[in-house]
């Protein structure tokens, strides 16, 4: 089954161990959206995913990546 | 202000509130209900804008979906299927338990049918064809 991984944890601590609540103020959602996420239980829709990447300035693929 | 001091101040007013109008059927002064209601929309309503954080998201609206649908699908089995067993007992035995039995597996079909068409009105609106 097709998988998303994310690396939303690492980013958050390459960005000077952003909290989980300033980056779900940055991306517009819930910490609990956050913590989803970074457990793999969540697969956020192309805004979401989009607005991450944007709170950390990287692109779309340095936050979440497609494997088959 | 944040959503947990929020939620604290609105369940605080939903209980004084929901007190004053009981009180009020018990004593008979129906008209303290007319400026409760006010009192109340006129205090709680405003501080959900004061929320600054993010309380509300896609993840939410899922869980909410998701729950609505399972809660719809389980009322119109429970009413159809309680309220066919209800019909059958009133034609053999129990003729006074028909309009409980009707009403429960109308107010089901009619839930099904409801959700049918307001899934067909918003699958055209979004774009679909079924």
């Amino acid at each position: 089954m097709p998988k998303i991984i994310t690396n939303i944890r690492r980013l958050r601590f390459d960005h000077n161990e952003m909290t989980q609540e300033d980056l779900a103020n940055k991306a517009g959602c819930t910490r609990q959206t956050i913590i989803a996420l970074e457990q793999g239980k969540y697969v956020p829709s192309i805004w979401l995913a989009f607005q991450i990447a944007r709170a950390f300035n990287v692109s779309l693929e340095d936050v979440f990546q497609y494997e088959e | 202000m944040t959503y947990k001091k929020y939620r604290l101040i609105w369940v605080s007013a939903t209980i004084i509130m929901a007190l004053l109008v009981g009180w009020s059927v018990a004593s008979g002064y129906y008209w303290i209900q007319v400026p409760v209601l006010i009192v109340y929309i006129v205090t709680v309503f405003p501080l959900r804008k004061r929320v600054k954080e993010v309380w509300y998201d896609e993840r939410n609206s899922i869980i909410d979906l998701r729950a609505q649908s399972i809660a719809s699908l389980i009322f119109v089995f429970l009413s159809i299927g309680s309220g066919a067993t209800l019909l059958y007992l009133s034609l053999n035995a129990y003729p006074d338990l028909l309009p409980i039995g009707l009403t429960l597996t109308g107010s089901g079909c009619v839930l099904a049918l409801f959700f049918n068409l307001a899934k067909l009105y918003i699958s055209r609106k979004m774009g679909g064809k079924e």
